[in-house]
């Protein structure tokens, strides 16, 4: 098994059920009235979000939250450790399906992979603790497998936040790269229709870095304006790291 | 896109700022109430609609908000993502919210006009088992209200889904955990919930009156402390 999770977060207002149901009545009596507006315009139309955002199932992330957007703006795909599996790798995958829906039916323009700091599972993974008890995600992970390989010398003991942040920053380039296999981004790519943005968000500090075509490295987006990763096309042409 | 960049500035800038206590203790783990699996329909909002705040919900999301049954030698994202909150995290409530006027579901209506789409078309096949009884049950009415009645069959269908795999139902046996079926009106801004016993859905607020709902009291200090700008989900 794996260690018991760190201790609970301090907010003692919130127990359970009970304060979701209230949170509920609270939107239904109070904050769906006063922007009644704005819930009613977003039904008159087809949705039209900025952007699909793929983001990982943690509890700490909030979407809309850190992007300053409201319902309406991001197609969400979220599950644990923000996961794309490459097309046609066996089975039906609700990821292949939503990408397909995002990118066909509602034509997004943009795609951004989202990874966070202090992912539970990531952390997991580097540690050796995805065990027999947890087969299904084990298994799962086999898709960010050429990442723990990245970390296989390090004990158990040794890994450190800092190595966390650095193997999900990995993930999101090997997801973005497992993203560029699905048909429909790969035609959107090379159309120039498409961009594609690899993200890492850090829990605590509050900052978002970017993945930077042209250093590899993650940036802050503060210093450096969003840069579309380029289609394969240009990679090849050198463009790219 | 630019707008959702200038979005995280101001985010980095100014939300971040004015709760740096709570963004703080996120760095030290999360212990969420609930998994709650919800569409990818853009409007939709779960920190919204629940009034919850960063560390709360276990957030998965797809076309549909479908989950496919267990499966001994195939791991989907659905499959880690609820064995992770149930067996690691160890929620106590899985919460299934549909959505009025959901695309997946009118998809699932009109499967014959899906070949375009065929990873869509493949998906839905965990939700095409509500197909037939919808047929027989649903003759003669509108298009809209077949689709209506199909988002919560769909509903209740992930539900069987979720319930199929083994430590869904040893932790539901053990009584440390619920399942809830949900639909979220947005045309209406209210959330129908599954009643059990009554074999249907209900109006959320009347079906668990009056314990849970806000009082004048709290609906007083909440706009009291939202005025400014603070309003967390923007
Ligand atoms: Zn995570
Ligand atoms: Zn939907």
């Amino acid at each position: 098994m794996l260690p018991e999770q760190d201790a609970c977060l301090p907010l003692a207002s919130h127990q359970g059920m009970d304060a979701i149901l209230k949170g509920v009545n609270l939107f239904e009596t109070v904050i769906f009235p006063e922007n009644r507006g704005y819930y009613e315009a977003l039904v008159d139309q087809p949705q039209r979000p900025q952007a699909l955002f793929i983001t990982c199932a943690d509890s700490r992330i909030h979407p809309n939250l850190l992007t300053g957007t409201r319902a309406g703006s991001l197609f969400l795909i979220r599950n644990a450790g923000n996961i794309i599996p490459p097309y046609g790798s066996g089975g039906t995958s609700g990821e292949a399906a939503t990408i397909e829906y995002a990118l066909s039916v509602l034509h997004v323009k943009n795609i951004i992979v989202c990874g966070h700091s202090h992912c539970g599972a990531i952390r997991a993974m580097l540690e050796g603790k995805l065990s027999d008890e947890i087969p299904s995600v084990r298994q799962w992970f086999t898709h960010t497998e050429s990442v723990r390989r990245l970390f296989v010398k390090k004990k158990a003991a040794e890994i450190t936040e800092e190595d966390v942040v650095h193997a999900v920053e990995e993930n999101v380039i090997l997801q973005l790269a497992h993203l560029r296999t699905h048909p429909a981004v790969a035609v959107g790519l090379s159309q120039g229709e498409l961009n594609i943005y690899g993200w890492v968000y850090h829990l605590g500090k509050g900052k978002v870095f970017g993945l930077n075509p042209a250093n590899g490295e993650f940036n802050s987006l503060l210093e450096k304006d969003a840069i579309p990763l380029p289609s394969l096309r240009n990679r090849r042409s050198g463009a790219v790291r | 896109m630019t707008r959702i960049i200038k979005g995280v500035f101001d985010f980095q800038k100014n939300v971040h700022g004015t709760r740096e206590q709570l963004f703080k203790n996120l760095g030290s783990g999360q212990k969420p109430l609930a998994l709650f699996i919800t569409c990818s329909d853009s409007r939709i909002s779960p920190d919204m609609l629940t009034q919850t705040q960063p560390g709360e919900l276990f957030i998965m999301r797809n076309a549909g908000n479908i989950v496919s049954p267990y499966s001994w030698d195939h791991a989907s994202g659905e499959a880690a993502t609820l064995e992770y909150a149930v067996k690691q995290l160890k929620v106590r409530e899985v919460i299934i919210c549909g959505h009025a006027k959901c695309g997946a579901i009118h998809g699932l209506l009109n499967m014959d006009k899906l070949d375009a789409l065929p990873e869509v078309k493949r998906w839905l096949q965990f939700s095409e088992p509500v197909l037939a009884a919808l047929k027989r049950d649903t003759e003669g009415m509108s298009q809209e209200e077949i689709l209506a009645i199909g988002i919560e069959r769909n509903v209740l269908q992930q539900l069987e889904n979720v319930k199929s795999y083994p430590f869904v139902r040893e932790a539901v046996d053990r009584g440390e955990l619920r399942l809830h079926a949900w639909v979220y009106h947005f045309e209406t801004g209210t959330v129908l919930a599954h009643d059990q016993t009554k074999k249907r859905f209900v109006s959320l607020s009347d079906a668990t009156k009056p314990k849970f709902n806000a009082t004048k009291e709290e609906i007083e200090s909440y706009i009291k402390s939202h005025q400014g700008g603070m309003d967390l989900t923007i």
